[in-house]
């Protein structure tokens, strides 16, 4: 056993060292047989620790990186491996004797821990005398390697679950908080992300050691925490022990987080720009290791791109939503004792715009005595088709003074349209509604559109008697106007093609057609606008299912039953008229 | 089709075999308008004069633009409702083709008189049980004849009148308009109300919301909510009493109202970041939709809480789907929110983890085959009975939407797995035809042929059988 090449030492049942061999004693220089074996470098083999055969496995997966990152100084892999202390140092309360090594640990299993920096498997032979020989091996690099390999295995989940999480939401907002309480929750015990200065305050989003997060725009300025606004212009982070805990500033701590040990400023990079900056604080006594220090600037650049892409995607919503809303087709109300009703489904789900457009106009004519509802389609689908409705409908808003002459306003129109670069056509249909007493007065005039439908009190439907040419290919346009009267409770609607065109049914590919629409309106009588609308647009949705489908667009206008003077917008209580 | 089987039950060959669901106009059993809300419990379920959705037969919903809700889903001038249903009045009804021959071409089978109009709940008040004896109880009574006259006026002065007399907004709300609503869908399925009184009745109801007093402004929100209503879902009007009360009660809410595709429902959280996406369902075959949205804006980082008939009268299907919160009511909702808010998703969820089941792909196989199913069935059915071919354009319209209808809920139950979706839809049509005339009979040739084209199937042959069963103990 002297010249085993492995330091053997024998320990007696009563705990105390009888033997060892002469590479225990290299290994353990001051070790002495007859040591109590809780005063030696061994006095692990009391704790009968078990080792695993997987050094690596002995954490919780609870535990938190920043613990564990701690680690990968190879001094405090003892700390690790021996809770109870290297070296003797503040060993565990002394057990007696008989507890030294539990009976069933003294047959084959091994113990695990740590002699003087280096990390030992402990193996056991039962000695006939209740002794014990216990083998140490050491596995300091192998341990230190697993160590490693968990770590980085850590370390690649957070940044896979970091990038998911911050990868799902484009929302600035969120985004920033959940860099906060992901790098509160892993990097530091408190974290704070500055967005990048816009005026004289500093957006600050901090999730505190309780994981609370609150965001404030501070009145400060980037250079009273020290690398932030180098950190903010995109600079490399500055090294965490150059910089003075002492001099955070107070709106930088938390409440009730005590002293700052240890902090780090990062840079958030993103597109091009810094995104912002991270700070990370940690307490006394825990400063951060370079490892970590590299490691939240990995953790950085993925916040980074998420936060930039974010703030993308806001950037260009809000553009978009700009320049769509005058895209969008108006909420109708009614309008001067007038019910006007509308509905649009543009033809992609995702879309909410295309080439179908409708508009109602009060004060229309020379006299602005009559209300024009426009409705039309341009030839074709999606973003091009709803540019040209927004021409068009700006060139008619223009001739609402003719209003009183529709074939004129369609001539006119026609001429602005052959002489715009658009090479795409319209139809559309022109209303125009002026109030006779509890009656009203349509002129209708289709342009190349199909004519609109009266549905009367009886529930037959008829079908205005209008025709005309397209706009925006001839040279030559011409249309017929008629007049119609709506008695109370009777609707005239207006619609695109995208409605008679559907195709689906029950069975599958059939049109919905202008016959079924018209059976469907004669169900409508006497029913307000917007009750109108919802049928026929709940009727044609249907009917196409999940098919692919046109843009659709309705507009109903309908004479209100009994003899109100109604409110204006419709909200308001009614008043009876005396 | 395959082989071609007499009926199961052995009642002499009637004039018009399948008269069914299938020609009753307003009959349809897609009862889209109130479907059987879940598991046969629609009928049981209570319905609360405030649901978030209408619990179990409510009719629907509708709703015109509310302030600051931008227009998604293309309805700007006006959410909507819809209820899938059979076109009202033009066709007549379907008892009266078995009974009288063909009939005229016009007028609802109210009008006609076909039937002795049966309540579809017999035993259930007339107004939301939940409120009956409440203050509003009156009011509500009032507002319900104004609604039935369709007098939008007296509706909104009533309105008016009741804010005046103290009702503080929630209670016209929920206690008022809400249980006016829920009578209208009970109203429907006796057959004491065509779907066009049904619409013009939802968008009285929803100017009459419309009229509320707003909350005033504070600046301080209790936080940020997002409701919506499922794609292809048109009752707007439960989730609408949602957005007033959370509104009333101090919460930012967007209204995006009925029928919101998912795309728009992503962009519209990405944009605005709320606390909570509340999504409305009533129509159970807008179950898998509705899962394809509760992953959607959980995938976006954001909590979904479910509510309407759809989930189900205990919102077993919103478990189900993986939604974080359920809530039966509009108050309870609020509660909710305020008390439990929603935790943040999980983060590993996966939509197939929801439902182990749809490995046997008889979901997808199945819904797939739709349309297909329906024109099989629709073409058995005239083999089998040659007089439907007589039938009218309009009539075999009808019958291939029934059939539709069935092959909708069957599609819906095999996807969460839950017979009891399928057989409580077929009780309810065919209660909802026994109220409008028709004999029950007419639904299980539907049935056998159906399940001639789906032998292969087990989980679903087992459906149709169960399907079957719960009839023939109905009938």
């Amino acid at each position: 056993m002297a010249a085993a090449p492995y330091p053997v030492v024998v320990v007696g049942a009563e705990g105390r060292v009888q033997e060892l061999n002469d590479a225990a004693g290299l290994l353990m220089p001051s070790l002495r047989p007859d040591d109590a074996l809780e005063t030696t470098p061994l006095a692990w083999l009391l704790d009968g620790r078990e080792d695993p055969g997987d050094p690596g496995d002995r954490r919780g997966p609870e535990d938190r990186l920043n613990r564990q990152d701690r680690r990968d100084d190879p001094d405090r892999v003892a700390a690790a491996g021996a809770p109870a202390g290297e070296a003797g140092e503040g060993a565990g309360p002394p057990r007696s004797a008989g507890e030294a090594v539990p009976a069933g640990l003294a047959g084959t299993v091994g113990l695990a821990g740590t002699v003087g920096g280096r990390s030992f498997s402990a193996r056991p032979t039962p000695l006939d005398d209740g002794a014990t020989a216990w083998w140490l091996v050491e596995d300091t690099d192998l341990r230190r390697a697993t160590d490693d390999l968990r770590l980085e295995r850590e370390r690649t989940r957070l940044l896979v679950e970091a990038s998911s999480r911050l990868l799902s939401s484009l929302n600035p907002e969120r985004c920033t908080r959940l860099t906060a309480e992901l790098a509160a929750q892993y990097l530091a015990d408190a974290a704070i992300v500055v967005a990048p200065v816009s005026g004289r305050r500093l957006p600050v989003t901090v999730c505190d050691h309780e994981g609370r997060v609150t965001t404030t725009a501070v009145r400060a300025v980037p250079e009273a925490v020290p690398g932030l606004a180098e950190a903010l212009r995109g600079f490399p982070p500055m090294p965490s022990r150059w910089l003075d805990p002492e001099s955070a500033p107070d709106w930088l701590v938390p409440e009730g987080f005590g002293r700052v040990g240890s902090l780090v400023v990062t840079s958030l990079p993103g597109h091009g720009v810094a995104a912002g900056a991270l700070i990370l604080l940690r307490r006394r006594g825990a400063a951060f290791t370079e490892s970590e220090e590299s490691f939240a600037g990995l953790f950085a650049g993925r916040a980074g791109t998420a936060l930039a892409a974010a703030r993308l995607y806001a950037e260009q919503s809000a553009l978009a939503d700009t320049l769509m809303r005058e895209l969008l087709p108006p909420v109708l109300h009614q309008v001067e004792g007038v019910e006007f009703a509308g509905a649009y489904r543009p033809s992609g789900d995702a879309e909410r715009i295309g080439g179908d457009f409708y508009d109602v106009h009060p004060a229309a004519g020379p006299d602005e005595d009559e209300t024009l509802a426009v409705l039309g389609d341009v030839c074709g689908k999606g973003l091009e088709a709803a540019v040209l409705t927004g021409r068009i409908r700006n060139t008619l808003h223009a001739l609402l003074p003719l209003a009183d002459d529709h074939g004129r306003v369609v001539k006119l129109l026609n001429n602005a349209m052959l002489s715009s670069h658009h090479t795409r056509f319209a139809t559309l249909v022109l209303a125009s509604v002026r109030r006779r007493g509890a009656h009203l007065a349509l002129r209708l005039t289709s342009a190349g559109h199909p004519p609109p439908l009266i549905v009367r009190r009886d529930g037959s439907v008829e079908e205005a008697d209008t025709r005309g040419s397209i706009v925006g290919a001839l040279h030559e346009v011409h249309t017929r106007t008629v007049t119609a009267t709506l008695a109370p409770g009777e609707t005239c609607l207006l619609y695109t093609d995208g409605i008679t065109e559907a195709k689906g049914g029950p069975l599958g590919g059939v049109m919905f057609g202008e016959e079924r629409l018209k059976r469907a309106l004669g169900e409508c009588r006497g029913m307000p606008a917007e009750a109108v609308i919802e049928r026929v647009q709940v009727l044609a949705s249907d009917w196409v299912g999940d098919g692919r489908h046109d843009d659709m667009a309705l507009v109903a206008i309908t004479a209100p039953r009994g003899a109100h003077l109604t409110a204006v917008d419709g909200t308001g209580p009614g008043r009876y008229t005396p | 089709m395959t082989a071609h089987s007499e009926p199961p039950d052995d009642s002499p060959p009637s004039p018009c075999p399948w008269p069914g669901p299938g020609v009753d106009t307003e009959a349809a059993p897609g009862g889209a308008a109130c479907p059987p809300g879940t598991a046969g419990a629609g009928r049981g379920g209570g319905p609360g004069a405030d649901r978030f959705a209408p619990g179990g037969g409510s009719g629907g919903a509708g709703a015109t633009v509310c302030g600051g809700s931008e227009p998604v889903a293309g309805a700007p001038g006006g959410g909507a409702r819809a209820d899938g249903l059979a076109p009202g009045s033009a066709v007549g009804s379907a008892g009266a083709v078995l009974t009288d021959g063909p009939g005229p071409d016009t007028g609802t089978a109210r009008d006609r008189g076909t039937a002795p109009p049966a309540p579809f709940r017999p035993g259930a008040p007339p107004l939301g049980q939940d409120h009956s004896d409440g203050p509003a109880r009156s009011w509500a009574d009032r507002l319900w004849k104004a609604v039935e006259a369709a007098d939008e006026y007296a509706a909104l002065d009533l309105v008016a009148q009741a804010l005046e007399a103290g009702l503080d907004a929630e209670t016209v709300l929920l206690e008022m308009i809400g249980p006016v609503q829920q009578r209208v869908g009970t109203e429907w399925a006796a057959n004491r109300m065509s779907v066009a009184d049904e619409h013009a009745a939802t968008a009285i109801n929803d100017r009459a919301i419309s009229a509320l007093p707003r909350p005033p402004r504070t600046g301080r929100t209790l936080g940020r909510v997002t409701v919506a209503c499922v794609d292809g879902e048109w009752h707007a009007l439960p989730a609408r009493l949602l957005a007033e009360t959370l509104r009333l009660r101090g919460w930012q809410v967007d209204y995006l109202g009925a029928h919101v595709p998912g795309p728009h429902l992503v962009a519209h959280i990405h944009r605005t970041g709320p606390d909570t996406v509340a999504l409305s369902s009533s129509l159970p075959t807008r179950l898998p939709t509705a899962h394809a949205a509760i992953t959607a804006c959980q995938g976006a980082g954001v909590p979904v809480m479910a509510g309407g008939a759809a989930f189900g009268p205990d919102g077993r299907y919103a478990r189900l789907l993986g939604a974080d919160a359920w809530a039966p009511d509009a108050r309870a909702a609020a509660e909710r929110l305020l008390h439990r808010p929603p935790a943040r998703p999980r983060r590993d969820h996966r939509p197939g983890d929801d439902l182990p089941h749809l490995k046997d792909q008889e979901y997808t196989l199945v819904a797939r085959a739709h349309r297909q199913l329906v024109r099989a069935v629709f073409h058995g059915l005239e083999e089998r009975f040659p007089a439907m071919r007589e039938y009218r354009e309009a009539q075999r319209e009808r019958t291939a939407e029934d059939i539709d209808h069935i092959v909708g809920f069957l599609v819906a139950a095999l996807y969460v797995d839950d017979p009891l979706l399928f057989t409580g839809f077929l009780t309810w049509t065919a209660e909802i035809l026994t109220a409008r005339g028709v004999p029950a009979r007419s639904l299980p040739p539907a049935l056998d042929l159906l399940e001639e084209q789906l032998r292969d199937f087990p989980r679903t042959s087992a459906l149709l059988r169960d399907g079957r069963a719960a009839l023939l103990t109905c009938s």
